[in-house]
């Protein structure tokens, strides 16, 4: 993948400060089109798709979603906080606005956490974009596979 | 002459003279001279410096357009009808706008080029919105995650605001935010204490602005706010009111009540559910309690929905304890403000005891 | 024959027909193929490069022969054209932007690539080797530009024409086909080469 002009503002708008204050790349300084290709190419020989991945961390986000707030323990395994924050962010790639209300995971099971909002989720499985190598809210594919436990989907 | 002389001093003639020529075309084809912006049909004439896009030229002119992202064109906030005039409908814009509004010539005001005299037609409210240089008058924190700050306004001005309504406050750019941003909040303060503002504030984690706030402002600091903006207020009917807030959601239903007291509205029952955790969530609780033993249509229902017992609010969730307080609630009004989960919790609620729709207020934000 | 002979109009048909900057000299592909899938922004750009073509073909002659000749500076030629091409390029953006921002914004980094692209670049060029005089280089200006114009509107109107009628595997979709049908043109300019002579 060439990192074209479009690319680069993309990768412009993900610095810290612009859209969000950590922005979207931790501390990863290659250019956002070896990103993708390098997460794709996870995502592929692991077997799995990022849609796949987003599709079920959104099923245990609202599975765990509280009014209050509160964490909730999804399928004995999983502890779950739901933030609902007023409020949306716009896409660094200009295709809309997402709800604010980041996720936290705890898996009791490995120990390990993950940290996703509405956002991240979207530019995961339209965009491929898993995040920086340190970004808090990164979505490694081999993480997601341990954590989530996720299979290869039979090819139709 | 030497010959790298020669070169050096023909090379910067050259591009001395090109320079020039690219002055002189910019002078006639970047300089889009003085243009007019009719506003409302002519209740507001402004006359401007053409080339800046719409928001911030009617910004310069202290119109202010509602904006969620400060016209970067990520938002789609700042949408106003232009009638006559800017341009062709851009690309950027599409993608927020729907077919009625493109039928409607609603544009993306940080989009539309003023390059010549435009007709635009806004909100009657925008014309009474004003921008605040404040002052920091007090800072108090109400929980772990949320502040309440009072701004004191420059001498001689005030704000006129309708309860209920919200204010942008504007964060100077600070450590690897280079620009200023501004996000919303509800307006705590009567409208009739209108040489102040005061906001409730939560704490978002990696939030631009709440982080600002939190980490940077104290009092004495100068913030910049704009407003008031919204149509969350209290309707002019007779209808008993059920109010249901939680979190920073306190802050318009304070307005509200405060306003009430002030006007003299005491033919309307009117009831405060506040949906917190636990004790250590809940502020401002003396206050309403005053509030209830001198106005008997005023009644104040905290609710604690972690299952403990060491204090005297009622315990249960926030929905099933309205749900609890009522059976029809047909000819009544709610107004409701809090997160997007818990306003479409209680809305459930509400139109299931027989609530319309029509009769239940909440502030949309973005 | 001697070439300054030729009379400016003859050599201002002959670069639009027979020797096409783009189908004969392949010079000036790249925004070509990027931009020949609309037919607006097409036309848009082509009357950009005209624009551009026209103003800096006779004034880089002037440049050349009365400011780089005389001082004996005739290596500076490649800095000289560039600064000149790129100040003008800068022009017609200003203009662009002032009489339509969507066709700005439509052209996007296409219209600071009108700087190096080859086209202009080589017409300049051309004139400097061919010894092209003052009335010759204008009309070679406006008709490399005017062919360069036509011929990404050619490409705009069969590309898109091809996009409603026709099937184009997935391989080929996008430059791939460009390349072909741009061959194809070419193949049939060929046949017009040594009809004119211009060079």
């Amino acid at each position: 993948m060439k990192q074209t002009p479009e690319l680069d503002l993309v990768q412009s708008k993900m610095q810290p400060g612009v859209l969000t204050l950590k922005g979207f790349l931790g501390s990863d300084d290659r250019k956002l089109a070896d990103i993708l290709v390098a997460d794709q190419q996870s995502f592929s020989r692991l077997g799995i798709t990022p849609l796949q991945a987003a599709e079920r961390l959104q099923q245990l986000a609202d599975l765990g979603a509280d009014l209050m707030e509160e964490e909730i323990l999804v399928e004995s395994r999983y502890r779950i906080k739901v933030r609902d924050d007023r409020g949306k962010i716009p896409s660094p790639w200009g295709d809309g606005l997402f709800e604010k209300g980041d996720v936290d995971l705890i898996d009791n099971k490995t120990g390990e956490t993950l940290k996703w909002n509405r956002l991240t989720l979207r530019l995961m499985s339209v965009h491929g974009f898993c995040g920086g190598i340190d970004s808090e809210y990164r979505l490694d594919p081999e993480k997601l596979v341990r954590i989530l436990d996720l299979k290869p989907e039979p090819q139709s | 002459m030497s010959p790298i002389i020669t070169a050096i001093v023909v090379l910067s003639a050259l591009t001395g003279g090109l320079t020039i020529l690219l002055l002189i075309a910019e002078f006639f084809f970047a300089n889009y001279g003085e243009v007019t912006v009719d506003v409302n049909a002519g209740e507001k004439t402004l006359k401007v410096k053409g080339g800046a896009n719409l928001l911030s030229t009617l910004a310069s002119q202290k119109l202010f357009l509602p904006s969620g992202c400060g016209g970067r064109g990520s938002c789609g906030t700042c949408k106003c009808r232009v009638v006559d005039g800017g341009g062709p409908l851009l690309p950027t814009e599409t993608p927020y706008l729907n077919d009625e509004e493109r039928k409607t010539s609603v544009r993306l005001a940080c989009q539309v080029k003023v390059k010549n005299d435009i007709k635009i037609q806004v909100p009657e409210e925008l014309l009474s919105i004003k921008e605040f240089e404040t002052v920091i008058e007090k800072i108090t924190d109400f929980t772990h995650d949320i502040k309440g700050i009072r701004f004191k306004l420059p001498e001689g001005e005030t704000i006129k605001f309708k309860a209920g309504q919200f204010a942008n406050l504007f964060s100077k750019p600070y450590d690897e935010v280079r620009e200023e941003t501004s996000r919303a909040y509800s307006i705590s303060s009567a409208p009739k204490d209108n040489k102040a503002i005061e906001l409730i504030i939560r704490y978002v984690p990696n939030g631009m602005v709440t982080t600002y706030v939190f980490k940077h402002l104290k009092e004495g600091d100068k913030v910049k706010l704009i407003g008031p903006f919204g149509d969350f207020f209290l309707r002019d009917t007779d209808r008993e009111i059920v109010c249901i807030a939680g979190g920073s959601g306190l802050a318009p239903i304070r307005s509200i009540i405060l306003d009430m007291i002030d006007r003299g509205i005491n033919n309307r029952k009117a009831t405060f559910f506040f949906g917190a955790v636990t004790k250590k969530d809940l502020y401002y609780v003396e206050e309403f309690r005053e509030i209830e033993k001198n106005h008997p249509w005023f009644r104040f229902v905290p609710a604690l929905s972690r299952d403990e017992s060491d204090h005297p609010y009622t315990k249960g969730l926030i929905t099933d304890v309205v749900a609890s307080n009522y059976a029809d609630l047909k000819n009544m009004e709610a107004y409701l403000c809090g997160s997007p989960g818990m306003i479409d919790a209680c809305e459930k609620v509400l139109t299931s005891k027989g609530m319309p729709k029509t009769q239940i207020f909440y502030d949309k934000f973005s | 024959m001697d070439i300054q002979s030729i009379h400016p109009l003859v050599i201002f048909f002959a670069v639009i027909t027979t020797n096409n900057i783009l189908l004969t000299n392949f010079l000036g592909m790249c925004s070509f193929l990027a931009v020949s899938k609309d037919l607006k922004s097409s036309l848009g750009l082509g009357v950009a490069v005209i624009f551009v073509s026209t103003f800096t073909a006779p004034l880089n002659w002037l440049v050349y022969h009365k400011l780089l000749v005389p001082y004996g500076l005739e290596y500076l030629q490649y800095i000289a054209f560039i600064i000149v091409i790129a100040a003008f390029v800068q022009i017609i953006e200003m203009i662009i932007e002032r009489v339509s921002t969507l066709l700005y914004l439509t052209l996007g980094i296409f219209l600071p690539l009108i700087t190096v692209n080859c086209a202009i670049f080589g017409c300049v060029l051309f004139l400097v080797i061919r010894q092209y005089t003052f009335m010759q280089s204008i009309a070679y200006g406006l008709g490399a530009g005017t062919g360069w114009a036509l011929a990404i509107a050619a490409l705009a109107g069969i590309r898109t024409r091809m996009e409603k009628k026709s099937k184009v595997i997935a391989e080929l979709e996008g430059p791939g086909i460009a390349l072909v049908i741009t061959g194809i043109m070419a193949m049939a300019f060929i046949g017009f080469s040594g009809i004119v002579k211009i060079n």
